[in-house]
């Protein structure tokens, strides 16, 4: 089962804490150990090295631990990973405000122990040692001196006595008991030349002694009389030292002139000061040892100093990296989390299991996120309703817009200042205006005055009726351009009855209002040429009888009966030629369209023209070449010659020009045909009713050959249009379809 | 850091390195008085700093190992004998005397103020009696191995901790084999 990083974290922070714990507790036991001075050298021995280096595991184990994040520390700068700079300057400033108390406490505890030591070794302190040493020397040399002379005087006395010239002799008086207290011996033997012990004295503080093992003693060590030597005698309850000497015997008794005796005395020394004397020698070797401990201790000292401070440092170190650590990963998961937001993401959640100052800082993170998560998921819902709603306005308004594009009657919204929000494509033709410029902008700047006129009608009629639809037919003259408008104003109102401004529809009523009326002529036509051809017949038919019938009448000179029915029958004929030229107009034979070469029409009736009437300046202009158009030939060679007909009358037999003019685009796909004159021109009432039938301004013209020329051009789903020419006459102006 | 701690820990971790080149010479194995003695000589086992620890009372002993044994293969020698003798020296301030204690001379310590005398009667081993000739086998290949050393030097025990610091002075001599036949 993999561990998790807080886990692995929890368990790093248990063995650091047990490694500070152990050290502290063994620390303290040596210390236990060092201050009672515990008598037990091997387990003592044992038990301490095993604390100590029990220490330094320890100690080791947390420098290892401290040179792992170190090393991890240098990992992440290098790495350059989020939450390193802080670490740094966290871990950098513990260091060195553990180092700032810590380094001079060393330093001050090393020169206090090393100059305490210094001091324990003082020349003074060794001195004084060594005098108490000297004092005691002094005194047992003044001790031996003593013994020895008392030893002497013993001698001396013993040579007086007459017991020593035969001391075999058992029956002689031996030397008095109170010999050796009168001398303050405790001991007194007497050997003679052959070791064997003569006289024997002891006091009663004297411990049982063996006088043979004391003899050897001197014997054998080749000791100096004048050197007392130190004996020990202990026991289960006491010790107690002394001092005895020997003094080689001169000869004596008879028959031994040469032999020597020996005499040895012992003295105790008072235990008192015995005890004392062991206590200044076991001092001044302490003394001596520890001198001879000096550097050592101080090396001791500034090792365990080092440690000491070592495991602070390395302590405070790794407390830095935890709190560093505390501190910085939540800022650095903050971060994460934080540029995870700014890049969009907002399932961020951190995980935070602590109840301190951050912990409730990342809870308050969390419920932000999620607040914004939330308000976002609100938002983007709002969004697609609002998206759908404008996609689907879109949809209106495009369809709206397309409908009014594609609206035959132009389209024009005014705002309540009156300034023209709305002009669809058709309007646009219509006024000759483009809707971007006009966009914003007064209507008033645009409209010409009649115009103008015809508004102020309807608002009048509108503050009359306050009736929100109004509608009118109107003449106007667009441009150049007769139109026969049917105009409808609808008024605007919101919900609250605002006025927001008026819905202008013109639909154009010119080319319906020509039809009806190229309708109505036919009828008129047909009629006309039905009730009248019928009776002309008759009466010519009469009158030609009736000069057959009277010829004589006829034949009579200045005969009013033969120019009667002369006029008649010529009159007749002119009526029937009249009503023919109606019953051509109302039955105009279906177009039978074929390719054609307009230009070579246009040529070859300008043919018949150019020699019949050279006054009149006939003159062909035409531009690039010019297609092959699907043409009636027939009829529309009597379109040319309709036209010619109708500028030349407008020349009125005056020098002038007649200007044909042939374009063709391409692009657009529009033949145009232009015949211009130099004439007197037209009026623009004329020019409204030019291409109606039975309109003519000729005093004998039927009015038929424009209205002949209009109908057949609308046959070939061309348009005919008359405007003035520059600087005078007329431009009739014909478009096919190419 | 971590190279201060190891030198600081150095003389915990590795073995009290601070040896003379002390050495036995001198190895006589001869029959006196029905046994089988041994002689030899301790050489450089004395230092300065030894010599003056001494004289500040430090009592210093050797220790020297003895092992009698039958030659052969290592798990197939058998011991006759292995024995630990121990001369020690300490210095009486009172007196101004050196008080050798020998295992020759097990009745009496030995008593001089001559510290060179003091030193050789602790270097030296005359006629160490090791083992009775009668338990010695005729025609028998022996081997003699000796071994000198210095008892760890007995401090107050509140100074012992010193000696896992430093080291003070220390020998130990290479075992010396003598193989013979009797």
């Amino acid at each position: 089962m993999p561990i998790s990083k807080e886990q692995r974290r929890r368990r790093e922070r248990f063995w650091v804490v047990l490694v500070l714990m152990l050290t502290s507790i063994f620390g303290f036991l040596e210390g236990w150990f060092f201050q009672l001075q515990s008598d037990l050298p091997l387990f003592g021995n044992v038990l301490l090295f095993a604390l100590i280096n029990l220490n330094v595991i320890l100690l080791l184990l947390l420098t290892y631990l401290l040179l792992r994040n170190i090393v991890k520390l240098i990992f992440e700068r290098k790495r350059n990973i989020l939450g390193h700079k802080l670490r740094t300057r966290l871990v950098c400033a513990f260091v060195g405000l553990t180092l700032i108390p810590t380094l001079p406490l060393f330093w001050l505890a090393t020169q206090f122990i090393f100059s305490s030591i210094d001091y324990w070794f003082s020349r003074q302190v060794e001195q004084s040692l060594e005098q108490s040493v000297n004092l005691a020397k002094d005194y047992l040399e003044q001790e031996g001196r003593n013994l020895v002379f008392d030893c002497e005087m013993v001698a001396k006395e013993l040579r007086k006595h007459p017991w020593i010239e035969n001391p075999s002799n058992m029956q002689a008086e031996q030397p008095s008991a109170s010999l050796p207290d009168q001398y303050h011996l405790d001991g007194l033997f007497f050997f003679d030349a052959n070791g064997d012990m003569l006289c024997q004295m002891q006091s009663s503080r004297l411990p049982p002694v063996d006088p043979e093992s004391l003899h050897d003693m001197v014997t054998k060590e080749s000791a100096s009389p004048s050197n007392p030597q130190t004996i020990t005698f202990e026991s289960k309850e006491s010790k107690q030292d002394g001092l005895f000497t020997y003094l080689p015997f001169p000869p004596f008794g008879e028959g031994s002139q040469e032999k020597e005796g020996l005499l040895i005395v012992l003295r105790l020394l008072p235990a008192h000061i015995t005890g004392r004397l062991a206590a200044i020698s076991t001092g001044y070797e302490d003394y001596l040892q520890l001198k001879l401990l000096h550097n050592p201790l101080k090396i001791s000292h500034f090792m365990t100093f080092s440690i000491v401070t070592l495991l602070v440092i390395f302590a405070a170190i790794w407390f830095a990296f935890f709190l560093a650590k505390s501190i910085t990963v939540p800022i650095q998961a903050m971060v994460s989390a934080t540029q995870r937001i700014a890049d969009g993401d907002l399932n961020v959640q951190l995980d935070s299991d602590r109840s301190d100052e951050v912990g409730m800082l990342m809870a308050s993170f969390n419920h932000m996120v999620r607040d914004l998560r939330e308000s976002r998921e609100q938002l983007a819902n709002a969004y697609y309703a609002l998206k759908q709603s404008h996609v689907e306005l879109e949809d209106r308004r495009r369809y709206m817009e397309i409908v009014l594009k594609n609206i035959a009657a132009g389209v024009v919204s005014v705002d309540a200042s009156g300034r023209i929000m709305t002009m669809n494509k058709s309007a646009e033709e219509t006024f000759g205006l483009q809707a971007e410029e006009t966009k914003g902008r007064l209507y008033s700047e645009f409209l010409q005055p009649p115009h103008l006129e015809l508004v102020k009608c309807f608002m009048t009629a509108y503050r009359m009726g306050r009736s929100t639809y109004l509608e009118q037919q109107a003449q106007v003259m667009m441009g150049n351009r007769p139109m026969v408008l049917l105009v409808k104003v609808s008024v605007l109102r919101d919900e609250n009855d605002q006025y927001m401004g008026v819905v202008v529809v013109l639909d154009d009523l010119t080319e319906l209002e020509k039809a009806q009326r190229m309708a109505a002529w036919r009828e008129v036509a047909r009629r006309i040429a039905h009730e009248i051809k019928n009776p002309l017949t008759p009466i010519q038919l009469s009158a030609q009888r009736i000069r057959r019938k009277h010829p004589e009448l006829v034949e009579a000179r200045d005969s009013i009966f033969d120019e009667c029915t002369r006029t008649i029958i010529q009159q007749v004929d002119h009526m029937k030629h009249l009503v023919n030229e109606f019953s051509r107009f109302a039955r105009l034979p279906h177009v039978q369209l074929a390719p054609c070469d307009l230009p070579s029409i246009v040529e070859e009736s300008l043919a018949l023209y150019q020699h019949t009437f050279p006054h009149a300046g006939f003159k062909l202009e035409r531009n690039g070449e010019f297609p092959l158009l699907k043409l009636d030939r027939e009829q529309f060679k009597q379109v040319m010659i309709n036209l010619f007909d109708n500028a030349l009358y407008a020349l009125d037999s005056e020098q002038g020009a007649i200007t044909v003019r042939l374009f063709h685009d391409p692009i657009l796909k529009i033949a145009r045909l232009e015949c211009a004159d130099s004439g007197h021109g037209i009026s623009p009432e004329d020019k409204l009713r030019m291409f109606e039938p039975y309109y003519s301004t000729k005093e004998k013209g039927t009015g038929l050959g424009l209205a002949i020329v209009a109908s057949i051009v609308a046959d070939h789903n061309g348009f005919i249009r008359v405007r003035d020419n520059v600087p005078a006459g007329t431009v009739i102006i014909i478009e096919l379809p190419g | 850091m971590f190279c201060l701690l190891s030198t600081a820990f150095t003389p915990l971790v590795l073995p009290v390195m601070a040896k003379n080149k002390a050495d036995l010479a001198n190895i006589q194995v001869s029959q006196a008085r029905g046994n089988l003695e041994v002689s030899f000589d301790i050489q450089n086992c004395f230092t300065p700093n030894m010599e003056e620890a001494i004289r500040s009372g430090v009592r210093t002993t050797f220790r020297i190992f003895v092992v009698l044994e039958k030659p052969g293969f290592s798990l197939l020698q058998s011991k006759v004998l292995d024995l630990v003798l121990e001369h020690s020296v300490k210095f009486d301030h009172l007196k101004n005397e050196y008080r050798v204690q020998l295992p020759e001379y097990p009745e009496r310590v030995r008593v001089t103020k001559d510290f060179e005398e003091a030193r050789r009667w602790m270097s030296d081993v005359k006629e160490l009696p090791v083992i009775p000739l009668w338990r010695l086998k005729k025609d028998q290949k022996y081997q003699l191995s000796l071994k000198a050393e210095l008892s760890k030097v007995q401090l107050p025990f509140f100074l012992r901790y010193i000696f896992f610091f430093v080291s003070l002075w220390d020998f130990e001599t290479d075992w010396h084999k003598v193989t013979f036949s009797f």
